[in-house]
Formats: C-alpha cells, structure tokens, sequence
C-alpha cells in the first residue's frame, strides 16, 4: 500500500465519517426533540418447580473454594419473583450507545464468578480480576471463538478487553471446570438483570411496541411483548412458564 | 459472492457507507490516475491472488478443511473422528497458532507460516507450492472470515532472549513450571497428561477430548520446537484448546517465559 | 510408557492363544486332527461371535494415549496415518488425491521439496522416508470346509481346521518421488502361506504431463483398479487365497476351499485357464481388479476436481513376464467425484476392461475375456458404504464349448465399514457371484464377512474375522457349498 492509496484511504474515510457525523447529529437532535422516552419496570415471576440444587463434589484447592458446590439451578424469592434473568428490548439492536458506561467487572472470588450472570455493552470495557491467593484461568467465549482464554495469578488486577461483538459468552476455568458464568452483550442500552425480588427496569426506552427477550440460564427464553405509552413509565409482569 | 470481493479492498471501510465511500474513492482515484501507476499492489491484483488462492485451497486444504472453510471437509472425520484435534474452522476466526493476544485473529504472517511448515502429526507442510501461491491462500483462508476486516492483529512482544539454557536457568524453569500449575493438565513430569485430562475436563468447542502432548517430543509443539516458537504458545495460548494465555500471569517477571521454555526444551534432551 | 505399550503388543502373540484356548481347547491342542466332527454352524458363528466380543472388552487394556504412526509417507511429511488413510489399509480422499498425484500433496507439486537433500543435479531422500514395511497374517485361523477326496471332486472328510501362522505376508515396499512429479513405487513381498517371494508391485509415475492434474503416467507392473471407487487393494478384508490343487495343464483344478475375495472383482468362470494352461479359480481377483499387471496407464482430472478418466493398457489378464498376448487388453475409467464439506463424500465410477485372447478354454482355444462395471462410494461421518457391480464377459468361443459354457457372470460387492470410537472399526461385507463358465461346475456364491479390527496404534492393527457362507445349506458338491465358515484373529503392522 502506497502513501496516495493512504492518503486517499484516509480521505475516503474523512469524507465518510464527516457525512455520518452530520447525519446523526441531525437525527440526535431531531429525537430529542420530537421523541419522548419513558422507563420500563417490571418483574419477572417464577412459580413451577424449583429443581434441587446441583451438588460437585471439589476436590483441588478446596482451602479455597471448599469442599462442596452447591449450583442452583432457578433462584426465586418468596413471592417467585425470578433473580438472574436477562431482559432486553429486541429490534432496537445498532441503537447508538449514549455512553460505554463503566468497564464490567467479573470476580473470581472464592472460586465463584461474580457476578455469575452479567450484562454487558458492545464497546464496554470487561475487567476480569482475581481476588483468590490461588492461580485461575478465565476462559471467555462467543458462541463461535475465544473472547479470551488467560491464566490469573493470585490477587492480581487481571486482564481487560473491550467487548465487540454482541451475543450470549461463557465463562469458564479449566483449571476449576465447576466454576460457570454467563456475560449477555447487546449493542444497544435497552437491557437489565433481575434483582433477587425478580424486578428489573429499563429507563428511556422510545414509546410504542416493543418485543422483550427474557433469558434465564436453566429456563431458557421466552418473548412477550409491550406497550410503551408517549408519557407514563410502563409496569409489566411477566410470568416464566411452568417447568 | 460477496465474501470473494471483500479483502480485495485493502482499506477498512465504514459498513454502512461502503457505496458513498466507493463512489467518492472512485472519482478520486480516476482523478489522480489510478493506484498502477504508484507501483501499488491494486485491488484487481488482490482479486486475482483469492482467485488463485481459491483454486489452491480446492486442491489442496478443501479435503481437510471444506469448502465452507469450517473445517467439515470429507475427511476431516478420520483425521479426528473421536478426539481433538479437527481440522481448523476458519470461519470461526479461531486460531491456535498466533503471535497475537488471546482471542484475537492470527496476522497474516502466522497463517503463512502454519500453512508453510505444517503441524506435526496433523497437517503435512506445504513447502512444496511457490512462495506465492502460499499467500494467495492465505488471502483465501482469510475471507471465510468477516472479522479480519476490523481487527486489530498486533504482535504480542517477547521478553529479551532466549536465554542460555544453563542449570540454573533450567532449575528455575522448573519452579515457573509449578508456579504456573502447568502439571493439571501436563502432569508433574510434563510428559503425561495430568488430573484435568484424567477427569475428561479438557475439551475443545465440538466438545472432542484435547490431549496435552508429552512435552519431552519435540514434534508436540505443533507450533513449532524452536525457543521463540515454544515461548510464543505459552503466552498467546492456543485458542480453542484449553491451553490458556500465561502473558498477564508472566507480566511481573517476564524473563520467566525463558526459564521456562529452557525447562521444556531439556525434557527432550536428558538422556 | 512408549516402551511398555510396544510391549504389551509384542506380548500379543502368546497372549492371544492363551485367551482363546478357555474357549477353543480342544480344538487348539489337536489343530490338525482331521477326524474332529463338523459343529453346527450356529454355536460356530455364537462362540465365535462370544470371542469377537470378549476381546473388544479386553481391548482397553492395550490401549495408548496417543495414536502416532511412523510409516514412511507419515516420516516423511511429519503426519499421522490417519491423514491419508480412513483407517490403515484404506485411503481417504486425501490418500487417494496422494497416490493419483504421484506421492506428492494434493494441489502440490512437491517431489523435489519434501526432506530432499541436494547433490548436484539428484534429489535423494532419506532412507527411512521412503522405506516401509508391512507385516501381516493370521494369528489364529479357523477353517470349517469339506475338503475333497484326492485329485477328485467328490466331498471328503468335513475339516475344522485351527491354524497358527502370523505373519503369512511380510513385505518390504518402497515409494516416493525421485524428484518433482517422477515417482515410484516397488513392493517385495514374501508369501510364506503361498510360499513365494518376488516383486508384487513395481512401477514409475511420471506426474502433472501438460498441467496440474492434466495426466499422470504409470509404467510397470500395477493394480488397474487403484484410482477407482472401489480399488481391489488398501481394503479393511485382506484377499485370502484359495487353498486348492492343481491337476495339470488344461485340467480343472481341486478346489477344497474357495478363496475370500470380492465377488466382484472375482475371475467368476469355471473353465478359464492362463497362457501356460493352469486353471484360473473362480475367486481370484483379475482384468480390471488385477492385484499387479504389466503395462501403462494414464489419468488425470483435467476439468477440475469432480472428474477423471482413466485409460490403460496391459499385457494382458494373468501374464507372465514377456508378452504372448496380441493384441494388447485395454481399458477405460471414468470417475465423479462429490467431496466439499459435511464430512461427506461420495464418488461414482464406470469402467469398461476389452480383453483379447487373454485367456484359453480347455480346448486351448484363445477366447476374450472383457469385464464392464461400476462402483461407488459414499462417506459420511462415520459410516464408510462402497460397493461394485461388475459384469463379465467371455466372447469368441470355440462352436464345441457354446453350449456347456456360460459366457456371462456378475459379481456383486457392497461393503460397509463404522468407525465406532478411534481405535476400533467394524466391517462388513456382502458377496454375490452370479457364476458363469462350464455349466456342470459353476456354482453361484453367496458370503457374508464380518471384522472388528482394534488399532493399538494408527499403524498397529489387531482383527477378528468371520466369514460365513450363506449358501452352505443348499448342499452338493462343489467347494461353493461345502465352504461353511472361516474365522481370523489375525494381525497388521505397518512400519
């Protein structure tokens, strides 16, 4: 590749860039505007049957990560509001991010994930650090490749990455394999976790219908769609069906 | 074929833009006189070397790897029927031999130098085509993957070495190699498989057993037995596999990584 | 470990009988003893089938870790067997675009580049990467036929034969490029059962004439049949001669048990005999599926991968060196191929083989012999089908033999073999011929094969084998019908 191929190269994408700045500044401003957005709260619910929690037996480093693991696989709160659950808008996907937000920071703590199940952004920053005093290894992957696959050593800062491409990644240590976890990316801001009461919310959603994708790692997924009204905040409860 | 005009442009480009910036390069290149005449190698010559590339790969790397590129070719059946490793999926943009981070894509250089002296047990070299025919296919393998387009493929850098494999420094492989838990999959001796094999716990992404190779055999470091090749593999790790990258772990001490590979490189020479 | 492993396989030989003895005690001690009373072919095929199982739950304990073969293409390109060989003996598509490529890669032209070393305008090799050897045989073989009464072809005493006799064939081969696109190819071999030692194979290959993949040449003594669908070599059953007594020239020979060879590839007529006037067995593997011919063909695959021709021409059908045959015997094959991902494949192809005077009745007449059929191949996953069906013709008779000679046989062969893990195979094979020749002694065959094979290594195989003749209960007295069984624990070992 030449200088002029850089030059123009580079020309075509100043060109470009200016172009689409111009573009979204317009639509930025025409959205603010014109467009009102409201909050979605919700709560998902749970009443089938609760399995009994998975018990593995550890044998390796036990000092740190005890001798019995105990995987539960549906956790629900007294009144069956379902923790854990991923909520997201579907059909808002290339939604410009407002801000990356800060990085999302996984924990290997006492052999265990934390948080087990997270959310995440396309460009947001993923921190993985190591709070126990034994060696881990963090392997993260997409459905098709390796996000990462990194030995940390003990109490360390770790490994950060920026996270490019949407889609559902596992975590996992080969070194420890009873130790799972789960990071949903979006490329768009219209997602949230349940807390343990099984609630959730989703803030400046633009009104109109919307199809929610609810994800839940032994449950699986389920649809449902929602009204958002031009003015009030919506309320929905959506009930995960019977196993 | 949208996947063959891809990387003929060298240049990355906006997605949703790409006819704006096509027109707008067009009418500047038209103006200027068109890339030949700066002794570039043009786009028309990058379409040529795919199209090559493609007609090689046919040949030679479709019976292992497919057509699709993902690694279901007739025979990639037998080659792994019942344990890793298959025959690499380059749709997938996985890679064990990089010179690049974790997770990240191979650059160019490392898929010719793969594709030029093979893996030992799996993939034969393929010295035997010209220089340029070798790149022409790695341009091929290199458009089953939209991801090459974005990424970024930097060289991890290698610590000063190696270093002169004396006792000590051999001695002090060893501890890294226990420091670093290398035995939960190599075992103590790193010459057979440890716990984690045992336990069936080490596997690849299509779920096949991954076998650590008995590091006193040259010919187990598939990406080469060479200091600079062994200390490579550890601190990238091979993508796919359960061999993890030990960069972060080897950031305090990065001199580490030679210790270490002088340990290895003596299992292979003690009597 | 490495040691201890080879060990235990060196072990084998004792081990093996040691293990069978519990089952096959009486027979083991009085192996010869011809006096012992036929069984009843089912608790035959039950405590055969009871072994077969008992030894692939035994297997395990021969088991490695790792399967990495060191035969001599392996040496030389740094590769397990498995990248060329579904499972040693049988090719993949990769072997098989080796072997049509002259020992060179496929897409390659790299018979100058691979481990050669330079001296002045040569290109040697190492030894070991083009010296091989291969080693196999019958550890343990159980025959159960009728064998005939002297120099007649009346039925003798039923035998239940249980033989040692590992290893039945050694042989020594050699094979790569001399340099780019010239390769060879020379195997010796030693038969100790058939007791003969000599060249087997032996040819030169001239690679990529015109273009890549254009047409490649091949002189010297070959296996017509090797670049088609089903190759008469390099398959999972190992051809098993006849056991048979020559009664002098142009006279039919005594056969006491027929040999175990695809029915398609088989010579199918009674009656047949060669140049010099010995008799040629119903069984015996020829024209097209020739085990070694002198003479030259050509293929290529000039219109891209999905097809090749072939052409060729021999000497003629069960020549000796030195031609007496003329005109020549000729051939054509065409193949078409569907290999691009899936872990499928599957190819197609037709041959048609013109003989002349390439084989006399018992009147001594020259008649032409012509073999015309096809083959095809279907791989997917696991599962490895193949089968051929082959007509053969005999024209040109003499008026006195038109009506007691049938002119026309078919044979049919579908096999099929499953990978069930990486170390053990499973085969079977079924064989029709459709006899023809002099109307009094050809009798149609019916057979059913059955293997387990188990590799201690990719080149380190251990097999049980049955054979089993579906038509025995029909009776009579040719060697078709009083064929009961064959069973094999036998072994092969390539290095």
């Amino acid at each position: 590749m030449t200088n002029f191929h850089d030059h123009l190269q580079s020309q075509v994408r100043i060109s470009a860039y200016t172009m689409m700045l111009i573009l979204a500044g317009a639509l930025n401003f025409a959205q603010a505007e014109n467009s009102p957005t409201t909050t979605l709260n919700g709560r998902i619910l749970y009443h089938g049957l609760i399995p009994q929690p998975e018990k593995q037996v550890i044998t390796q480093d036990v000092e740190t990560c005890g001798n019995i693991r105990k995987i539960f696989p549906v956790v629900v709160s007294d009144d069956g509001g379902l923790a854990q659950v991923v909520v997201s808008v579907e059909g808002l996907s290339g939604t410009r991010l407002s801000s990356i937000g800060d990085p999302l920071i996984v924990q290997n703590e006492k052999c265990v994930f934390q948080p087990p199940i997270a959310i995440g952004s396309v460009k947001q920053l993923l921190e993985v650090k190591n709070f126990d005093p034994i060696l881990h290894n963090t392997h993260i992957r997409t459905e098709t490749r390796a996000f990462f696959n990194v030995v940390l050593l003990p109490q360390s800062k770790g490994i950060k990455k920026v996270m490019k491409q949407p889609g559902l990644m596992t975590i996992s240590c080969n070194k420890h394999p009873f130790m799972m976890g789960y990071i949903q990316v979006f490329d768009h801001p219209f997602h949230a976790l349940t807390d343990s009461q099984g609630a959730f919310s989703i803030p400046n959603l633009p009104p109109g219908t919307h199809r929610l994708a609810i994800w839940h790692r032994t449950l699986g997924t389920i649809h449902q769609t929602v009204t958002i009204p031009q003015s009030n905040n919506a309320d929905v409860t959506i009930e995960f069906p019977a196993r | 074929m949208p996947f063959l005009w891809a990387p003929m442009w060298h240049f990355k480009r906006p997605r949703r833009l790409t006819a704006f910036a096509l027109s707008v390069g067009m009418v500047v290149g038209f103006t200027f006189g068109l890339t030949p005449l700066c002794g570039a190698e043009s786009p028309t010559d990058v379409s040529d070397s795919v199209a090559r590339g493609k007609r090689l790969y046919e040949h030679a790397c479709l019976l292992c790897h497919g057509n699709t590129g993902q690694g279901d070719g007739p025979d990639a059946f037998y080659l792994g029927a019942y344990s890793a490793p298959r025959p690499r999926d380059f749709t997938g943009g996985e890679f064990k031999f990089r010179s690049t981070p974790s997770g990240e894509l191979p650059t160019d250089d490392d898929l010719y130098k793969t594709i030029s002296r093979g893996i030992p047990g799996y993939m034969p070299s393929f010295r035997g085509l010209s220089e340029a025919a070798r790149w022409d296919i790695v341009r091929y393998v290199k458009h089953f993957s939209p991801l090459y387009q974005e990424a970024d493929r930097t060289p991890i850098a290698l610590a000063p070495g190696p270093l002169p494999a004396t006792t000590e420094s051999v001695n002090r492989g060893r501890e890294v190699y226990d420091l670093l838990d290398c035995a939960k999959c190599h075992g103590p001796q790193a010459m057979q498989p440890g716990g984690l094999y045992d336990q069936g716990e080490l596997r690849d992404r299509r779920e096949l057993n991954v076998l650590p190779p008995d590091l006193s055999h040259p010919s187990s470091f598939k990406n080469g037995h060479q200091p600079s090749d062994i200390a490579q593999s550890i601190l990238t790790g091979l993508d796919g596999s359960p061999m993890a990258s030990f960069r972060e772990a080897l950031t305090p001490h990065p001199e580490d990584i030679w210790h270490l590979v002088n340990y290895l490189l003596s299992l292979s020479q003690s009597p | 470990m490495l040691r201890r492993i080879f060990g235990i396989f060196l072990d084998i030989k004792p081990t093996f009988p040691h293990i069978l003895s519990s089952a096959f005690t009486s027979d083991l001690f009085r192996p010869f003893s011809p006096t012992i009373p036929v069984k009843p072919l089912c608790t035959t095929i039950a405590k055969h089938l009871l072994l077969l199982a008992g030894v692939i739950f035994l297997s395990p304990l021969f088991s490695t870790p790792e399967a990495q073969a060191i035969p001599a293409f392996a040496r030389k390109y740094d590769v397990n067997c498995t990248v060329c060989h579904a499972r040693v003996p049988r090719l993949n598509r990769t072997g098989e675009r080796f072997l049509e490529n002259g020992y060179q890669l496929p897409g390659t032209e790299d018979g100058d580049t691979i481990k050669k070393s330079r001296l002045g305008d040569l290109t040697l090799d190492d030894v070991t990467n083009y010296l091989g050897f291969r080693m196999r045989g019958n550890i343990l073989q159980t025959t159960d036929y009728a064998r005939h009464a002297s120099g007649t072809n009346i039925d003798g005493n039923p035998e239940d034969r249980t033989e040692l006799g590992f290893p039945e064939v050694f042989s020594l081969l050699t094979a790569g490029t001399i340099t780019n696109n010239v390769g060879f190819f020379a195997e010796v071999e030693s038969n100790l059962e058939e007791g003969e030692t000599g060249v087997e194979r032996a040819f030169v290959t001239f690679n990529n004439i015109g273009q890549h993949d254009w047409a490649h040449l091949r002189i010297g003594k070959f296996d017509p049949s090797a670049y088609s669908s089903y190759a008469t070599l390099r398959q999972q059953f190992e051809l098993v001669g006849d056991d048979s007594v020559d009664n002098g020239s142009f006279m039919l020979p005594t056969i006491n048990r027929i040999g175990l060879t695809p029915a398609a590839f088989a010579s199918k007529f009674s009656g047949l005999f060669d140049r010099s006037g010995t008799a040629i067995v119903p069984t015996a593997p020829s024209l097209f599926h020739a085990v070694a011919e002198m003479g030259l063909d050509i293929h290529g695959r000039p219109f891209g991968d999905w097809f090749l021709y072939q052409v060729g021409i021999l000497n003629g059908a069960n020549e000796p060196f030195g031609d007496s045959n003329n005109p020549k015997d000729w051939y054509v094959m065409t193949r078409f191929d569907l290999a691009q991902s899936n872990y499928f494949s599957a190819n197609f192809s037709g041959f048609a083989y013109f003989g002349s005077n390439n084989a006399k009745v018992s009147t001594m007449a020259d008649v032409n012999w012509s073999r015309y059929g096809f083959a095809a191949n279907v791989r997917y996953d696991l599962v490895d089908v193949y089968a051929a069906f082959v007509v053969d013709q005999v024209t040109d008779l003499p008026a006195s033999l038109k009506n007691s000679f049938d002119s026309t046989a078919t044979g049919l062969t579908v096999e099929a073999n499953v990978l069930a893990t990486d170390r053990i195979l499973f085969g079977i094979r079924f064989d029709h011929l459709h006899a023809g020749g002099l109307r009094t002694q050809r009798t149609n065959t019916t057979l059913l094969a059955l293997i387990a094979k188990y590799y201690l290594r990719s080149n380190i195989a251990v097999f049980l084998r049955d054979d089993i003749n579906l038509r025995q209960a029909q009776g009579g007295h040719a060697p078709e019908r009083n064929f009961r069984n064959a069973f094999f624990v036998g072994a092969d070992v390539a290095f």
